[in-house]
């Protein structure tokens, strides 16, 4: 998975280097400020009420 | 790991030659590059699970913090005009001195209000009033996190529009979740009248659990009007 990415990034090392930082920033952003935040609400980690 | 092919040195103009051409990388079994494969996603779902816990933890501490200072505004507001708060908009504020807090409660304890901070439970009794002032926190380091070293004759004490409500800790509990009681407007004999000017928080206990509550009860010890400045609780520990 991981080399197939390598592979399909352009231009050479230094480059590709580059695309792959920026990449996995893309991936975390989009877990931290949009997956994590739509799961949260559907685990039941923090009841806090009594019902 | 596959490497890059050599097929690249063809554009290395010291090159013997012997490389030149692009030839495909060395051929492996599917098998090999299959479990390889299953090896890199495996990891990666593990790190995901590690950065959703960082999240759980100061991602959500950061979000809060970060509503808690525009609900801070929004009450302002809303306490300027004078206006009733609907579900989910600031109600009051909250301040525990003895662990360095203070909050904005939010009106009502859904998911979406809890998100914010504190909340009130809905049509229930409003700071100062005889009955019981219920309000639910999460247990995260930005809310009731540490709500169980308060102390007996702590000052928990409420702002509202009008005035300062200096509550003081009568006594904490470990309940179930399903003790509904505990927020009941008399939480002695649920259904009598109520008699007693009370406030309640709660919160999940353990810590980074769910199976228990940890509810704190306070009763009210005196009212200050806001002309009469900041009551001196605030400033004592």
């Amino acid at each position: 998975m991981y080399s197939w990415i390598w592979r399909h990034l352009p231009g050479r090392a230094p480059v590709k280097v580059a695309g792959a930082v920026l990449l996995t920033a893309a991936a975390v952003a989009f877990l931290w400020f949009v997956l994590f935040p739509a799961v949260d609400g559907l685990l039941p980690f923090d009841d806090v009420t009594v019902e | 790991m596959d490497y890059p092919p050599p097929g690249r040195r063809a554009f290395d103009p010291h090159s013997s030659g012997l490389h030149a051409g692009a030839e495909a990388p060395p051929a492996r079994p599917n098998w090999a590059r299959r479990v390889n494969t299953i090896g890199e996603v495996l990891v990666t779902l593990g790190l995901v699970v590690l950065l959703f816990g960082a999240y759980e933890f100061w991602g959500k501490a950061w979000r809060m913090d970060r509503d808690q200072h525009g609900l801070d505004r929004d009450l302002d507001r809303l306490w300027a005009a004078a206006a009733v708060p609907r579900r989910g908009e600031p109600i009051g504020r909250l301040y525990i001195p003895r662990l360095h807090k203070k909050w904005v409660v939010v009106n009502g304890v859904g998911a979406a209000s809890l998100a914010k901070g504190p909340g009130l439970y809905p049509g229930r009794d409003r700071a100062g009033d005889v009955g019981n002032v219920a309000i639910a926190g999460h247990r995260m380091p930005s809310v009731f996190w540490n709500l169980d070293r308060l102390r007996t004759a702590d000052p928990i004490i409420a702002e509202t529009r009008t005035g300062w409500y200096v509550y003081r800790v009568v006594g904490l509990r470990v309940v179930r979740p399903t003790q509904v009681e505990v927020v009941a407007r008399n939480p002695d004999r649920p259904g009598a009248r109520p008699g007693r000017r009370l406030m309640t928080l709660t919160t999940c206990n353990p810590k980074f659990e769910n199976y228990q509550r940890l509810v704190v009860r306070a009763e009210l010890s005196r009212v200050q009007s806001k002309r009469a400045g900041r009551p001196a609780e605030l400033s004592a520990r």
